[in-house]
């Protein structure tokens, strides 16, 4: 922890509760541990208490080590529903992961909605890393903004627009903080130029700015910008049918290609049901047909030689015991059947025995244990099929992690 | 060495004040400072211990003692623990310098969550005066604090 003055008022007549109070709070390594355990509105307030206070609680290693962060675990999952971009009354959906939810009771979100600023067109949230969040203007505007924002100290960021908003689409935009490597973020911005090409941008917080990277470039045509995910220092985009992919790595500024898994006999296009990061490992689960139980949780290999079958997954104790699950319902018009369940998130715990899945069945939200098989209900959550079908296609943008953090905007 | 309950010698701690106090070895092992003092086989005796006095002592080995008996439970222990945090202030912060001094994990965590559950959500005023810290900010440096963090202030 950074040295700092301490001064202290000089009392003659201490009583020796106040004194041994003192020694503590004079003991750097102990305040530190009573501090750790406080929870972030207390440390706010005590960042007005002194200077040494406010050093220590403002240290991004104090933040690193904070009890309520449970670094990668989240405590839960929001989820936005499909809604209009105007509807005033969107409200955000919370899944508990954290399991302090007590029976029969569900634990209470920790907001709704965001209005953290007065933006006329609302806000969504666009990505979640370790507690930031990237969120924008809700409707598809040149005049849309974008935000960083920390829900547990409600401190949030206005960037500045990236070039590529007036002039160009916007393609995707990436929230890149890994706090373990750097206490700052990056925002990633991938705009299209026109003819097939790309460029990139990188806003970082230290400049206040936008800075292009690179010449533009082509991308496959199955390259997916809108579910990429960033994991071990690099954004990185599933392809829909090609064997390699593209991956951009942040502190090169270079793209490189990395690997696909083989797309499944008799099939010409992969349908991956999720592809996000966990404990710093990338996951992606694709499996076909609609009323597949039995499906495959991919990991790549950190030095991108292959992926790799993580976990063979069989729901059949799950359907047992929700045959909803398997309903069938026909879909006369479009002559396909309604997906019955969604993965909502591949979660890594911190041995092995904890890793879960998080799937939505009809009517609720469970969560599966990969290595003993059990499930439990982790609430109830009823989806309109236009949620369920636009969450089939597209997770990422809808799907974030909330993780309670005290990382700066 | 074993340090098994039922071969278990005594061991006498020597504490600031002087007092003596004769405790089990598995017992008093839960002490990170003692157990290597033991192991390295320079547990002198008495083992002077110059930073806790002798009520301090009593309490820390009253905690060792019950966390040491293998046939209590979690939730037992958990109970326990909750009534033993139960005392004034100027006994916990004896205890967290104590836990410190002999490095004992599960008392420190312990003990400074309860001091922690003690001054959260007071004001940055009562803080001062529990822990005799000056202010050393400008009132404009204190208003700049209260306004970047004015919802934790309601």
């Amino acid at each position: 922890m950074a040295p700092s003055k301490r001064r202290r008022a000089s009392h003659n007549q201490k009583s020796p509760e106040q004194s041994s109070a003192t020694v503590v709070s004079g003991n750097e390594d102990l305040l530190t541990e009573i501090l750790l355990r406080l929870p972030a509105q207390s440390l706010l307030r005590f960042k007005a208490v002194s200077k040494n206070w406010l050093s220590l609680i403002s240290d991004h290693r104090f933040s690193l080590h904070w009890k309520n962060f449970k670094s990668v675990s989240p405590n839960g999952l929001f989820l936005r529903r499909y809604s209009r971009p105007k509807n005033p009354n969107y409200k955000l959906e919370y899944v508990p992961l954290d399991g302090k939810q007590q029976q029969g009771k569900r634990s209470r979100p920790p907001f709704r909605s965001l209005s953290f600023v007065d933006d006329p067109l609302g806000i969504k949230i666009l990505q979640s890393s370790h507690g930031l969040l990237l969120c924008s203007s809700r409707v598809d505007h040149p005049k849309r903004n974008y935000y960083v924002y920390n829900p547990t100290t409600k401190q949030f960021r206005t960037l500045p627009r990236p070039t590529a908003c007036s002039l160009r689409e916007v393609c995707g935009i990436y929230l890149a903080f890994d706090p373990f490597q750097s206490k700052h973020y990056k925002v990633v911005c991938v705009s299209s130029v026109g003819s097939g090409r790309y460029r990139i941008e990188i806003y970082s917080p230290e400049t206040g700015t936008w800075v292009t990277c690179g010449d533009s470039f082509n991308a496959p045509l199955d390259l997916s910008f809108r579910n990429g995910v960033f994991w071990n220092g690099a954004i990185h985009w599933p392809s829909c049918w090609s064997e390699t992919s593209l991956c951009f790595d942040i502190n090169r500024g270079s793209l490189r290609t990395m690997p696909m898994p083989p797309i499944q006999s008799g099939q010409s296009i992969r349908t991956y049901r999720f592809f996000g990061e966990s404990r710093g490992h990338l996951h992606l689960v694709e499996f076909f047909g609609y009323f597949t139980i039995q499906f495959d949780v991919f990991e790549l290999e950190r030095d991108y030689s292959k992926w790799f079958i993580k976990y063979r997954v069989d729901l059949d104790v799950v359907t047992t015991a929700f045959p909803e699950v398997l309903r069938i319902q026909p879909d006369p018009l479009l002559h396909r059947h309604h997906c019955v369940f969604l993965v909502f998130s591949v979660v890594r715990g911190e041995t092995e025995n904890e890793s879960s899945l998080v799937l939505y069945m009809p009517g609720k939200v469970i969560s599966y244990n990969l290595k003993d098989k059990k499930f439990k209900k982790l609430c109830n959550l009823v989806l309109r099929q236009s949620d369920v079908d636009n969450l089939v296609w597209h997770r990422s943008p809808y799907i974030h992690q909330h993780i309670e953090s005290l990382f700066c905007v | 060495m074993s340090l098994s309950p039922s071969t278990s010698k005594m061991l006498s701690l020597k504490s600031s004040d002087g007092k003596v106090l004769e405790v089990e070895e598995h017992v008093a092992v839960l002490c990170e400072t003692i157990k290597s003092l033991v192991e390295d086989g320079c547990a002198d005796s008495p083992i002077p211990l110059a930073n806790v006095d002798g009520a301090t002592l009593g309490n820390v080995m009253e905690w060792c003692k019950k966390h040491a008996d293998q046939k209590a439970s979690a939730d037992d222990l958990e109970d326990w623990d909750a009534e033993f945090v139960e005392r004034d202030q100027g006994e916990l912060y004896h205890l967290i310098m104590a836990a410190n001094y002999l490095n004992i994990k599960g008392l420190l965590d312990l003990i400074c969550q309860k001091v922690a559950d003690m001054i959260k959500g007071k004001h940055p005023e009562k803080i001062r005066e529990i822990f005799n810290i000056e202010n050393d900010f400008t009132p404009e440096q204190q208003e700049q604090i209260r306004k970047d963090n004015s919802w934790a202030f309601e």
